[in-house]
């Protein structure tokens, strides 16, 4: 080597320094960070629109007196935060907006504090109404039900009403939840092959080159009705009480319903984790 | 202080703030690379040159011959680039053959087997509706297979005159002709609509073989099964409009009462929705609370935020 000692020494160190600097720890890593920085306060939003909703069909349906009344929306009003925590955080890291059920449990926790704050005649015309809504689900989902099983076995008119009656006694709770999520159930052969003629039979039994026709439903759309966060609760003439506090971040400029917001929706970071061999 | 996951504005703050305190660290870090870049070339040329020269000359020749190699010696002009780089698609006929089938089903054998059976229900159905005739069901399923045999030929003809190597437009062209072919054929069983374009040959059949009361008797049939399917689309809309309006169960029985006397569908939420803010004032305080009228003012919310995805992409 003709190099003069001195440059090869200069060389030695900068190599083992420069090899020690870069085998630092470097973290290249792709973080997603959540869509819309908003979507926690558009949950929210959604919640309290559902639940709402709910109190003006209570105002209606049980007319609560004044004492019930105020009870009822003061407690919505302190409790649904701590409550449906879980179901905010659901959908702010939900991929699948269907897999995100807000309007059972809204229903469900309604039901629990209806069943607190009115007498038991009110709260009874509540179940009832609640009653009433299955009986419309049902109908839906064993309507859509019957209108595949017509394009998969070919039925008639009057077999598709048979064929309704005998899904109404087989229907099950879950399959408005299958529903819910964008499909709908599947009617099974041995369910309904007594209404099916001899070479209906034969043919529905034949699987060979029977595919799937299940359709798909519309019930995961998004249009939820929305309330600010900084809008108390109402219930006929009565607000919730002025101790509780609300969330104020609605004025911060989260999304208006019907609105996208641009700005950091989406944003793909690197995360670079810089070594620290002077810090640490 | 370490960099974690945060708000992006966090987090830009973080990382200007780091990589000022670690400015001298990466500047050795540049300048090694460089150096790095320069001197090891030297080192490599100086091993195989004999007998060696001065060190200064030869970093100096390197980078010469480094700079060397960037440049463009040739005199000719460079070919002029294209301005339009089209997408051109590499078809041959066994592909646009599966591409036609792939539309009906999937392949020629999947094909053949769900028109026989899409067939056969519909002449089950027929069985129920009036006497059965093994005459008429015999001629149908003849028809069908010549009917098949026609469409493969079909194909095969329309298939040699395809483009080999299309261009997007030539695509589109041609995908309309494929599309006129298998429309007849594509799986609508439910349907049964009197545009002789677009009817199958072997319905055709079928409607020449009935007496004036059995067609009779059929459409109504149909009639039937189209409005039971109309009546379920209906109740879909209307559990979205409950939804949405937050309607009590009273409520909703008096707009669907309401509804039935529309002549208009309800084919989705988006139509249902202007049809109910175009409701007299009237009909709409019978109808709906105050609260609600205020509600149906509202635009409907239709942006699904959950595709961040599809979102970056398109930004």
């Amino acid at each position: 080597m003709s190099l003069s000692r001195a440059v090869r020494t200069f060389l030695m160190l900068f190599f083992a320094l420069h090899g020690y600097c870069c085998s630092q720890e470097v973290v290249m890593q792709p973080v997603l960070q959540n869509a819309n920085p908003n979507r926690e306060i558009r949950a929210k939003q959604w919640v309290r629109g559902l639940i709402q909703q709910e109190l003006n069909a209570v105002s209606v349906i049980c007319k609560p007196d004044a004492e019930q009344a105020q009870k009822l929306v003061d407690m919505a009003e302190s409790q649904w935060k701590p409550k449906l925590v879980t179901l905010v955080k659901a959908y702010s890291d939900a991929v699948n907006r269907q897999t995100v059920d807000f309007e059972s449990r809204v229903e469900r926790l309604m039901a629990i504090w209806i069943n607190e704050c009115l007498d038991e005649s009110r709260a009874k015309k509540w179940s009832e109404e609640l009653e009433d809504r299955a009986v419309f689900r049902r109908r839906l989902v064993i309507g859509k039900m019957v209108l595949d099983a017509e394009k998969k076995f070919g039925l008639t008119y009057q077999q598709m009403n048979e064929v309704t009656d005998l899904l109404k006694e087989r229907y099950r709770e879950s399959w408005w939840q299958l529903y819910r999520q964008g499909t709908t159930p599947e009617t099974k052969f041995v369910w309904i092959s007594r209404v099916l003629s001899e070479s209906q039979q034969t043919l529905g039994n034949d699987r060979t080159n029977a595919n799937r026709i299940e359709s798909f439903t519309s019930a995961g759309s998004v249009d939820l009705p929305s309330k600010k966060l900084n809008e108390r609760f109402e219930l006929g003439d009565k607000k919730s009480d002025s101790i509780i506090e609300l969330d104020t971040r609605d004025a911060e400029g989260a999304p208006e319903n019907g609105k996208r917001q641009n700005g950091n929706d989406g944003v793909l970071l690197p995360l670079i984790e810089i070594p620290m061999i002077f810090g640490r | 202080m370490r960099l974690e996951r945060c708000e992006p504005k966090t987090w830009m703050r973080k990382r200007i703030e780091l990589s000022s305190r670690l400015s001298a660290r990466n500047l050795f870090m540049v300048t090694g690379i460089w150096m790095f870049l320069i001197l090891v070339p030297t080192v490599h040329a100086q091993k195989a040159d004999e007998p060696p020269t001065t060190t200064k000359s030869s970093i100096l020749s390197s980078l010469q011959r480094l700079l060397d190699r960037e440049e463009d010696v040739s005199d000719e002009p460079p070919e002029p680039k294209r301005a339009v780089v089209q997408n051109r698609f590499e078809m041959d006929e066994r592909r646009w053959t599966e591409q036609i089938f792939a539309q009906l089903g999937g392949s020629e054998a999947t094909f053949e087997q769900a028109l026989r059976r899409r067939v056969r229900l519909f002449l089950n159905r027929v069985d129920l509706l009036i006497p059965p005739s093994e005459a008429l069901r015999e001629k149908v399923l003849a028809t069908v297979e010549l009917e098949i045999q026609r469409f493969k030929t079909d194909v095969q003809v329309l298939v040699s005159e395809a483009p080999e190597n299309p261009t997007q437009e030539d695509y589109q062209n041609f995908y309309q002709r494929i599309w006129q072919l298998i429309q007849p054929y594509q799986a609508q069983p439910w349907v049964v609509d009197n545009n002789s374009q677009k009817t199958p040959l072997w319905k055709k059949v079928f409607q020449t073989q009935l007496t004036t009361e059995e067609r009779a008797v059929l459409s109504a049939e149909n009639a039937d099964r189209k409005r039971f399917e109309a009546d379920v689309k209906k109740l879909e809309v209307l559990l979205q409009v409950t939804r949405r309006l937050g309607l009590t169960a009273t409520q909703r029985v008096k707009l669907e009462e309401y509804g039935k006397s529309l002549p208009s569908q309800w084919p989705n939420l988006d139509v249902a929705w202007q049809v109910l803010q175009q409701f007299p004032e009237k009909t709409k305080s019978e109808l709906f609370t105050p609260y609600q009228i205020e509600q149906l003012k509202k635009p409907l919310d239709q942006s699904d935020d959950l595709q961040p995805i599809l979102m970056m992409i398109n930004e």
